[in-house]
């Protein structure tokens, strides 16, 4: 890929986001972590990301939290929300186009990393559009 | 319901015991007032009794004074018509005053129709005067078709000298005694102690013989020895008394039905509450069965959720552990390693798997209801969980029935998963779907073996499971989600083999067009 692209993974789980961090490395990624919402947002106002792998429940401030909080300017990066739960039809709405995708847990690797690419894709065209 | 109506053991025993006791009662008071009336009865004879006693003695006495005086003034007719108007006071009595030193009676003077100077004695009158002594003596005799009473003495100053005085008498008829002080008694006099009807004197009943009780006394004075017998004519103890047994009875047997009554009522007031109490305990047995169960089924759902959720994370992590193991391994992933890392693989897959079954059995939202095709729903059921090999699976519907998409997705799932398991040697598996009144009928019958008796009441269980490699959750997910369709599932073997899963989900709940 040209130019690496950059790719936060948010999940209170310590064995959860060190693997998916090394997967997504091995694949090419640079890859930030944080350990919860908060620190997500932090991490996103101080650098640039094209991609969010974002888990919804977490300690402090929670996976919809984070996206309710998320500006649309500059345009944001692709989020994948990941989940153990059913997410109802009414959230969905509300989150509407904020997420690219919902996966649920447990994510298979393969389909992990082809979420990923595509949400990276989406978010690169957003910007250079 | 059927209700047949019995007398209580009871009932009866209180009926027979106080009827019993009412007729003992009876008996006792009829004994008593019998033996009451016998004492009056013998009381008043015995009056009688006295009072003929005192009658004789009167007779005795004054045929004496008409022999005393008589022969005193030389057997004077004046003084003897005088002192025979004191005796001879009713007609038919005659009165003679004889002489028997002779060897024949002679006559000396005389009074009445049956005793006369001028004609021969009857025979039977003569051996009266011929015998008669001081001591009053009586004789009944027949002279023509008459019948007399013949009464005799002597004085002691004179002894030859016998006073007669007889009677005429009717003993077939009956002498009215309506009023008078024993009008309330029947009085029959005998001229013998034995008392034979052909020696009646008189009677005031008539010639049959005295309604018992009788009561008999021996009448004596001088030589004579009458019978006296005396029968009620009235009740003498009263009419009162007399009714008392039947009173007594009457109220006892009253008394009988009204107990044997109050005792039905009370043992069927029993009957029924005893019945009810059963009733009851069945019910409530039933409800506790079920609250026992439904809680415990509400516990382990819970805990399957839990276990559910919180295994995704480690599970998740293993995933992409063995992913990242077996990139790093590369090329050297090879024989052994390789195996045992696919075995890996296939292990934490199947433990995903598992936690997905404990997350959906207590999946906790409310069906989002869209019409659905349920061939469209099957085919895509199909699509993601192909028949096994030998499994001839065949859809008969055009129905459409109203549910959640996911949560149908996930029930015909279960429910075809769970026939093919059933499979094992591969055979007709039957789907179909049909319209039934604000319902559709979906069933689902597969060629297995079916299914053992014994277990037909836990196969929508959580975890129960026939087989090794089952978590028990499929069909108790099935029976959860149809529920939250307010829909019922059932299960039965089929004849021929095999079992028929049957679901029912209401139609109509929501109006759309």
């Amino acid at each position: 890929m040209t130019d690496q692209a950059k790719v936060l993974v948010v999940d209170d789980d310590h064995g959860v986001r060190l693997s998916v961090a090394r997967i997504l490395s091995n694949c090419g990624y640079d890859v930030a972590e944080a350990e919860d919402g908060q620190q997500a947002l932090d991490q996103l106002a101080a650098i640039e990301v094209d991609a969010v792998v974002l888990d919804l429940k977490m300690p402090r401030k929670d996976g919809i939290a984070v996206l309710e909080e998320l500006l649309p300017e500059p345009p944001p990066p692709g989020v994948l929300l990941v989940s153990a739960y059913d997410i109802d039809r009414e959230t969905r709405s509300r989150l509407g186009t904020k997420v690219h995708k919902i996966l649920r847990k447990p994510v298979p690797p393969p389909t992990l990393i082809e979420a990923v690419s595509a949400a990276v894709d989406v978010a690169r065209s957003a910007r250079s559009a | 319901m059927k209700y047949k109506r019995r007398f209580s053991t009871w009932t009866a025993v209180v009926l027979v015991v106080v009827s019993g006791l009412s007729v003992g009662g009876w008996a006792l008071v009829t004994h008593g007032v019998d033996d009451q009336n016998r004492a009056l009865l013998e009381n008043d004879e015995s009056q009688v009794v006295l009072l003929l006693q005192s009658a004789l003695q009167n007779v005795q006495t004054q045929l004496r004074t008409v022999a005393y005086f008589t022969v005193s003034a030389h057997n004077s007719p004046q003084v003897f018509t005088q002192q025979v108007q004191a005796l001879a006071t009713q007609a038919g009595q005659s009165v003679a005053l004889i002489d028997k030193s002779g060897p024949a009676p002679r006559v000396l003077l005389s009074t009445g129709g049956d005793l006369r100077q001028d004609q021969p004695l009857p025979s039977a009158v003569a051996d009266v005067a011929m015998h008669a002594a001081p001591a009053l003596a009586s004789s009944l005799l027949h002279v023509g078709n008459r019948a007399l009473l013949a009464l005799s003495t002597t004085t002691p100053v004179y002894p030859d000298i016998a006073a007669v005085e007889t009677s005429v008498i009717n003993p077939g008829r009956a002498m009215p005694n309506r009023r008078g002080p024993y009008s309330h008694i029947y009085i029959n006099l005998y001229a013998t102690p034995s008392g034979r009807p052909n020696d009646l004197i008189l009677t005031t009943f008539g010639p049959a013989p005295l309604p018992p009780p009788v009561a008999k006394s021996v009448v004596k004075f001088g030589s004579i020895r009458w019978l006296a017998a005396a029968a009620q004519r009235t009740p003498l103890s009263g009419t009162y008394a007399q009714a008392s047994p039947w009173i007594a009875l009457g109220v006892g047997l009253l008394i009988a039905v009204a107990l044997a009554l109050l005792v039905e009522t009370l043992a069927q007031r029993e009957r029924h509450a005893a019945r009810l109490v059963a009733e009851r305990t069945t019910e409530l047995l039933k409800a506790q069965q079920t609250l026992v169960r439904n809680e415990r089924l509400a516990a382990v759902g819970e805990l399957a959720a839990i276990v559910g959720h919180e295994l995704r994370n480690p599970l998740g992590a293993a995933l992409n552990d063995l992913f990242i193991l077996r990139q790093s391994l590369g090329d050297q992933a090879r024989g052994e390693v390789d195996e045992f890392l696919s075995e890996t693989e296939r292990q934490v897959n199947r433990a995903a798997r598992l936690s997905e079954d404990l997350t959906s059995y207590m999946r906790e939202r409310e069906p989002v209801l869209t019409d659905l095709d349920f061939e469209e729903l099957v085919s895509e059921v199909l699509d993601s969980t192909p028949p096994p090999p030998g499994v001839a699976v065949s859809v008969d519907s055009s129905a459409e029935l109203e549910g959640d998409p996911l949560l149908m997705t996930q029930v015909m799932t279960n429910v075809i998963a769970n026939a093919y398991q059933a499979m094992t040697q591969g055979g007709p598996l039957r789907l179909a779907a049909q319209h039934e009144d604000h319902a559709v009928l979906i069933t689902v019958e597969d060629g297995g073996g079916g299914f053992g008796a014994d277990v037909a009441d836990r196969l929508f269980d959580p975890f129960f499971t026939t087989r090794d490699d089952g978590t028990g959750l499929g069909l108790a997910i099935v029976k959860r989600l149809v529920e939250l369709h307010h829909g019922t599932v059932a299960i039965e073997n089929v004849d021929g083999g095999g079992a028929r899963v049957s679901i029912r989900i209401p139609r109509g709940s929501s109006d759309r067009g």
